[in-house]
């Protein structure tokens, strides 16, 4: 079982390493970049004082030799600052990170929830009307766009109905609040964004515990089961399932990363102060430092959630614990 | 055939008649700006109402099909080639090789990719050709797995290594034997493919990354529908229709083709 | 007193559009404390009358006929009902125990659950006693090690006979062992075999054995039903090739290598299985047959009673002509 967890984590390694390196290169391999245009705007701008942005800001050495340069600060976590606004990037990342984690645990438990108990029903009432009426759910779920989904609601619920509020985190006066009604305004700012990104991810699991369950059923363990005298819901919910949950586990973990990056379309809808908008501002104003840490951050969160799920997997399954 | 996989097919047909025959089916021409009458609701003249320079929603949306359509199928393509060949390469070679690829893919799947692309198109600059290769080049992770499993599975069938003791090529074992057995699965994640590069595609072009104005694709319709959207709810809802529709129906297709050329599901029922 | 009574049972399989037939009209009787083997090739219906005997056909299996076990009609049975019947009337083991225990369970989860299923909520000490006693029952000597075991930690052997433990824990009355040594090495099949004929003595069981091999249902039982096509070809105490009186029986010892014969050369059956479907007006076993004539090819033969207590479904019994 260590052992199992050691590996898993000596595997991430190069990944992380590969993934900053293809970002680095990928966003200094572009002729122009940061200097071209934060500076075109700016008149006074000569070559000479580009050269010495350039320079400044050690853009003018080899990509290799700034990448180590990048990489040496970050492993002491000192991330640079932002070209921009010239906070630190931890900062920046840091203070994002909690609306992103809320918005993503909250929807990752959700999606588990709902979509587990969705493929059951769905698996266990197999071509029966309600099976039929969940698949059709499932296909449009996971054919929807989610930016359009957004507008529908927000145009809709918030703006035409008033029923929540249009965008953002909280409400402006939300420091005036008592705390009920600050739990009030986050959840009723939560509603939109979480069905958002909920539905996408709700159709594809509950089809996957549904194949999951029916293979499970099929299974000859099931068939012993019932010999043995058990009722048919112990069957279903205490053997099969088991089994059916198994893939869906690495399924939860795989998905952080189009969580966290897939995200910064609606955020950006919604106004939603997470690390997925960061990263589409920071992209749009070519900041290097800022771009590499909510990369860094995003991988390092999406390790961490596949090293939770390789846990969970051992944790369910006796074959890999006692390995 | 089943009927998942006909209506499917049916619409995606619809959808490729629709950008062939673009200018043909169009009832207006998608450039003709009439500014006095902006913003009309849906009538005899504009099906779909007009947008905020009185263009004809309904022509621009036809239009539109062409731009997604394309830069569907095409960046579909470039990732089944990477992905296929990746995959073959992984599978039969093992090993170091194998390792490196599967690594590789691991990466691809930490990565956000639609942040993978988002950075891409910022950095090499928004236009539909760029948007191809983006794509392409960030999505053929799936099928390389696929394929690879696929080369595993078949390389210790009886026939693959028969043909291995005959001393046939390496490479002709490999395209002769392996490649006709993982079409099937591979084609199911072509129509998959497609449907989610039509996703992202629009999803760009929402963001005024991906097709520029004044081309019409359905991304772009739906930004521009977005200020208006408590007055000309026409130009939220039809746009998001479209791609709705298209991703809908690929899905569908892929669906009904997974059943159809997966005969042990075939059985089962 | 007839402890398993199956009469004119059919059992179909709905595939796309059409039905595959699997049992077509098998009438059966078995008296308390008999030990019967049903034989046949694969497809000849053996394992799927096995499982309607427990009713565990799959979803799309359709069935009529009557089953009774033990005086309850089981096809009638509520749920209730069945879970009483399965494990407290006949318990069951299956051709691979690998599959047949659930890899995330324990063995001391899967043994107790039976238990409890049928006994209620029980006192944790008396579970492990009761769960311990059975395995060690079971033949397994370090029952302790087995018993908090995972089922991919044992070898196939162990788990055949985790399974019997778990098929006997709330004392039935009857054994079902469907194909119970066929996934497993030569040298365990002995000592499975071994351990069958022990349970059967202390626990007094009425026991069913579904084989393809008919040297194993001779060591473990005294009557054979040889089944061909869905239906039954020969019924009765037979114990090699000359004493069978259907032609198929004679020639499914044929081509079976017994342990002990010096030679051992596979022999085939020619042809091909027939089918369940079969419902013409000829023998079903006709077109492999070495003595099938006109009448064979012609005429339906029923099963009759030949002499007392052998049946057989063949117009020339013995072969002889």
């Amino acid at each position: 079982m260590k052992r199992y967890i050691l590996k898993r984590l000596l595997l991430a390694v190069p990944v992380l390493f590969g993934i900053t390196l293809i970002t680095f290169f990928i966003i200094h391999l572009t002729p122009g970049g940061f200097t071209a245009v934060n500076m075109q705007m700016d008149i006074r701008t000569s070559p000479d004082s580009i050269e010495r942005m350039r320079h400044l800001y050690g853009l003018d050495k080899p990509v290799i030799s700034q990448y180590i340069d990048w990489f040496g600060r970050t492993i002491t976590f000192n991330f640079g600052e932002s070209f921009i606004d010239h906070r630190p990037v931890l900062h920046k990342v840091a203070e994002r990170l909690p609306a992103t984690l809320l918005l993503n645990i909250l929807s990752l438990a959700l999606v588990f929830f709902f979509g587990v108990i969705l493929g059951v029903i769905s698996a266990v009432k197999r071509n029966t009307a309600v099976d039929k009426i969940i698949t059709v759910f499932t296909f449009i779920g996971y054919s929807i766009p989610t930016f359009w989904l957004a507008l529908i609601l927000m145009l809709f619920v918030s703006v035409k109905a008033g029923l929540l509020p249009v965008s953002g985190m909280v409400s402006i006066d939300f420091d005036y609040m008592t705390l009920p009604q600050k739990i009030g305004d986050l959840l009723s700012h939560l509603v939109l964004p979480l069905i958002v990104t909920s539905i996408g991810g709700l159709a594809y699991i509950s089809r996957f515990v549904k194949s999951g369950m029916v293979e499970a059923l099929s299974q000859q363990y099931v068939r012993a089961a019932y010999a043995k005298g058990l009722s048919r819901k112990t069957v279903l919910y205490r053997s099969a399932l088991k089994n059916s949950l198994l893939p869906v586990i690495t399924l939860l973990g795989m998905s952080v990363p189009g969580l966290i990056g897939g995200s910064f379309i609606f955020e950006t809808i919604f106004a939603w102060p997470g690390m997925g908008r960061l990263a589409y501002e920071s992209a749009l104003s070519f900041d290097y430092p800022v771009i590499m840490g909510v990369v860094t951050m995003g991988a390092v969160l999406t390790l961490l959630g596949n090293l939770a799920a390789d846990i969970a997997y051992a944790a369910v399954d006796p074959r890999i614990r006692y390995k | 055939m089943n009927k998942m996989m006909k209506a499917g097919l049916a619409v995606v047909i619809l959808i490729v008649i629709a950008a062939v025959f673009a200018p043909v089916i169009a009832p207006q021409d998608y450039r003709k700006q009439d500014v006095s009458n902006r913003l009309m609701p849906p009538s005899k003249a504009h099906v779909m109402g007009t947008d905020e320079l009185g263009r004809d929603v309904f022509s621009r949306l036809v239009r539109g099909t062409r731009v997604s359509i394309t830069v569907g199928v095409l960046a579909v393509l470039i990732s089944a080639v990477i992905g296929v060949l990746l995959g073959i390469i992984a599978g039969y070679f093992g090993g170091v090789i194998d390792n490196i690829i599967m690594r590789g893919v691991d990466i691809f799947l930490t990565v956000p990719t639609l942040f993978l692309i988002l950075m891409l198109i910022v950095f090499l600059g928004p236009s539909v050709f760029n948007i191809v290769i983006i794509i392409g080049l960030t999505s053929w992770t799936d099928i390389a797995r696929i394929v690879r499993a696929e080369v595993l599975y078949i390389k210790k069938l009886p026939y693959a290594e028969a043909a291995a003791v005959l001393g046939f090529k390496k490479r002709r074992i490999m395209f002769g034997h392996i490649l006709p057995n993982a079409f099937a699965p591979v084609l199911v994640y072509i129509t998959f493919g497609v449907s989610g590069a039509i996703l992202a595609e629009s999803g760009l072009s929402f963001l005024g990354l991906g097709v520029q104005p004044p081309e019409p694709s359905w991304g772009n319709i739906l930004t521009s529908g977005k200020d208006y959207i408590d007055t000309a709810w026409w130009l939220v809802l039809y746009p998001g229709l479209s791609i709705f529709a298209a991703v809908f129906s690929f899905n569908l297709l892929g669906e009904g083709l997974r059943d159809y050329l997966n005969p042990k599901l075939d059985r089962e029922g | 007193m007839d402890i398993i009574n199956v009469s004119n049972l059919y059992v179909k399989y709905a595939a796309r559009k059409k039905y595959n037939m699997a049992v077509n009209g098998v009438s059966l009787d078995i008296k308390e404390g008999e030990s019967a083997a049903i034989a046949g090739e694969s497809g000849c219906g053996k394992s799927t009358l096995a499982s309607a005997l427990l009713k565990l056909l799959p979803e799309n299996a359709q069935v009529s006929g009557n089953v009774m076990l033990d005086g309850i009609d089981v096809f009638a049975a509520g749920e209730e009902q069945l879970r009483k019947i399965r494990g407290n009337t006949a318990g069951m083991i299956f051709q691979d125990p690998g599959a047949s225990l659930n890899p995330l369970f324990s063995v001391k989860q899967q043994i107790e659950e039976a238990i409890t299923a049928h006994f209620g909520k029980t006192e944790k000490e008396e579970l492990k006693r009761k769960s311990l006693e059975l395995l060690s029952d079971a033949g397994i000597t370090d029952a302790q090690r087995v018993y908090n075991s995972y089922p991919h930690q044992l070898s196939g052997g162990l788990q055949q006979r985790v399974m019997a433990a778990i098929a006997l824990s709330c004392g039935p009355k009857i054994l079902i062992a469907d194909e119970p040594t066929t996934a497993l090495d030569v040298t365990v099949q002995a000592q499975i075999v071994e351990l069958l004929k022990k349970l059967k003595e202390e626990h007094k069981l009425t026991l069913l054995l579904i084989t393809h091999d008919l040297h194993l249902a001779n060591a473990l039982a005294s009557r054979i039903i040889v089944m061909y096509a869905g239906k039954i070809a020969e019924d009765g105490a037979v114990k090699s090739a000359k004493t069978a009186l259907h032609p198929y029986t004679a020639a499914l010892f044929k081509i079976i290598p017994s342990l002990d014969s010096p030679k051992r050369h596979f022999e085939v059956i020619p042809g091909e299985v027939a089918s369940a479907e079969h419902n013409g007006n000829f023998c079903a076993f006709s077109p492999r047959c070495p003595y099938a004539d006109d009448r064979c090819r012609s005429e339906k033969p029923e099963l009759k009673e030949v002499k007392p207590g052998h049946f057989v479904r063949c117009f020339y019994p013995g072969g002889k002509k």
